[in-house]
């Protein structure tokens, strides 16, 4: 699904020659995930996009997939017939007919299931795909079966069909447990009666609203691996100027006209100056201080607090992302500072994992020298290492520590890794809440109070935590204070609490 | 028994050779060609050790040293006078 940045749009419609600056910019940050879900790309900045990943088929094939792709490189693609470029290429809502048809009938089964999906959604035609699949065992069915009773408007042969026959099978092998009953109450073109008839069978539409409330437009211009400083003051002050939220950050601009919305919200909290401006003010206060949190797949950059970092510490380690104010640990950022390190004991296992003896693990080197660090390890193992050390006469001094540490730190892999984050003092900041203008000050207060009623809960637990930072900042005006007691909110209330503790 | 000096001669003569191999082919057909690939493999680890300060050695660990000294200088090519010239200290 594309996405459209109202700023980014606006911005560009104001001022076209914008355009330009921008997406060179965008191409030089290498913000190619970003281009590509945007759907205002243009097509010079595709065509560049497709180049510079010669040698990333997926990648092209994304290319190929976005509505504003040349004509040329997706005539250049279909005569190709490569699975990795048909893949993206047929979902390109721009291809004709003629294309699809080309695509089904590449040696590519997936591609070619695609096609199928798309010249035969909503047509009479599909029916007699659907009944041929249908009388197929569950494992020889295509994959596409699923897509077509969850989206395609079905004919009332193929409905009762299903519902007489199939609603307790599963669609295909790749349906992960979904039975086609689950399947077809997706489907947006049921009658009111087969909504009722299935309801009455026991298959009711699961609320997906999870999956929904997470497609916002990305503020990428200000969360990119290359940072803010990249961004200059004039291009931030377009986007200020057709009312980017950020610029309520920034004393000198004028937000009057700033709508209350979820995309708003979003685009400030997601361009990190709130972040920025209060939690660099908090650090140190009342036990406020940065923490991070590393693992297989989790990569949390968050803060601890008696109040404020309660949630995260107290949440499962694989869900903290979803504590309000968390940020991708992921992105460099020039405002923090990283300690990457691999604790002692963890550093040795990182060897001694690699097998069940120090023999064994031999098998993984080619050179004396790589093997040294392996060696050391397997004589600090808590388990091995004694009986090693006995039988070698040995034993182990403190500097073999570091020697395993540093090897370990080369081998490991990023989950194994634990990093300390702190402010980077010599980062030049220029938010402030402690600078801000007391009716800055009560507008943010408001927006993010108009946060806590937000539907998407990740925008609702970011708003409580800016309040709470607010709550807790020591040069919250009285106002403020006076209004954020008024909320009743648990975690607010306990915050600012503190400042009498 | 063997004093300080000689030990650390016998060492530095172990890494030696172990710079020597992984210069040349690495030490993946040395190691097919042991028996005792293990204690072969530890003894030069130690050498190593003992040399940087990481471990501490004791007389348990001699014959670990020789043993390892003496598969590398063969598989170097440098067979010539090893015996005597560690082996007759050791049993003196």
């Amino acid at each position: 699904m594309k996405i459209v940045d109202p700023f980014l749009a606006s911005a560009i419609t104001k001022e076209p020659k914008l355009e330009k600056t921008i997406y060179e910019l965008l191409l030089k940050l290498n913000s190619r995930e970003h281009l590509i879900d945007f759907l205002g790309t243009p097509a010079w900045v595709l065509s560049q996009l497709y180049e510079q990943s010669v040698n990333n088929n997926w990648e092209q094939g994304s290319v190929l997939g976005h509505p504003n792709c040349e004509r040329k490189l997706i005539d250049s693609a279909l005569n190709l017939d490569s699975g990795d470029l048909l893949h993206g290429l047929v979902h390109n809502p721009k291809l004709t007919s003629s294309d699809l048809r080309k695509i089904m009938a590449s040696k590519d089964e997936m591609a070619a299931s695609w096609a199928k999906f798309y010249l035969f959604k909503d047509k009479p035609e599909a029916e007699p795909f659907i009944l041929s699949e249908l009388s197929k065992q569950t494992e020889d069915r295509d994959f596409i079966l699923s897509h077509f009773i969850a989206k395609s408007e079905l004919t009332s042969r193929v409905t009762s069909e299903l519902i007489k026959n199939h609603l307790h099978e599963t669609a295909s092998k790749y349906s992960s447990g979904e039975t086609i009953g689950d399947v077809l109450t997706q489907n947006p073109h049921l009658s009111p009666e087969t909504r009722v008839e299935l309801h009455l069978l026991g298959f009711t539409r699961k609320n997906e609203k999870f999956h929904e409330e997470r497609q916002y437009p990305s503020t990428f211009l200000f969360v990119t691996k290359m940072n803010n400083l990249e961004i200059e003051d004039y291009l931030l002050e377009k986007f200020i100027s057709v009312g980017h939220p950020c610029g309520l950050l920034f004393s000198s601009q004028s937000n009057e006209e700033l709508e209350f919305n979820e995309i708003n919200l979003f685009q400030l909290i997601n361009s990190e100056f709130l972040h920025r401006a209060l939690w660099r003010e908090l650090v140190g206060y009342d036990g406020f201080s940065l923490t991070f949190r590393n693992g297989y797949r989790v990569s949390d950059f968050f803060i601890e607090h008696k109040t404020l970092g309660k949630e995260f510490q107290e949440s499962d380690f694989e869900e903290g992302w979803a504590c309000g104010g968390v940020l991708p640990g992921y992105i460099e950022r020039k405002w923090v500072e990283q300690d990457i390190y691999i604790p002692a004991d963890r550093a040795a296992s990182i060897f001694t994992n690699q097998g069940d003896s120090f023999i064994e693990v031999t098998e993984y080197y080619e050179l004396f020298s790589e093997m040294y660090p392996a060696a050391l390890a397997f004589f600090s193992d808590e388990y091995a290492g004694e009986e090693l050390l006995n039988k070698y006469g040995v034993t182990l001094n403190e500097s073999a520590s570091p020697v395993i540490e540093a090897a370990a730190l080369e081998q490991a892999d990023q989950e194994d890794l634990d990093i300390d984050i702190s402010l980077n003092l010599n980062f030049s900041e220029s938010l402030s809440w402690n600078n801000l203008p007391i009716e800055k000050k009560i507008q943010i207060c408001e927006f993010l109070i108009f946060g806590l009623d937000c539907e998407n809960q990740k925008l609702k637990k970011d708003a409580e935590h800016f309040l709470g930072c607010i709550a807790l900042h020591p040069k919250t005006p009285t106002p403020i204070v006076d209004k954020l007691m008024k909320l009743n909110n648990q975690l607010i209330s306990a915050t600012l609490s503190r400042h009498s503790t | 028994m063997m004093n300080n000096l000689e030990i650390r001669v016998l060492c530095e003569e172990i890494q030696s050779f172990t710079e020597q191999i992984d210069e040349n082919s690495g030490m993946g057909d040395f190691i097919n060609s042991l028996d005792d690939a293990e204690d072969i493999l530890m003894g030069t680890m130690i050498a190593r050790g003992f040399l940087e300060g990481t471990v501490t050695i004791s007389e348990t660990t001699v014959p670990f040293l020789k043993a390892a000294h003496e598969a590398l200088a063969l598989s170097a090519g440098e067979t010539e006078d090893i015996d005597e010239e560690f082996e007759e200290e050791g049993d003196e």
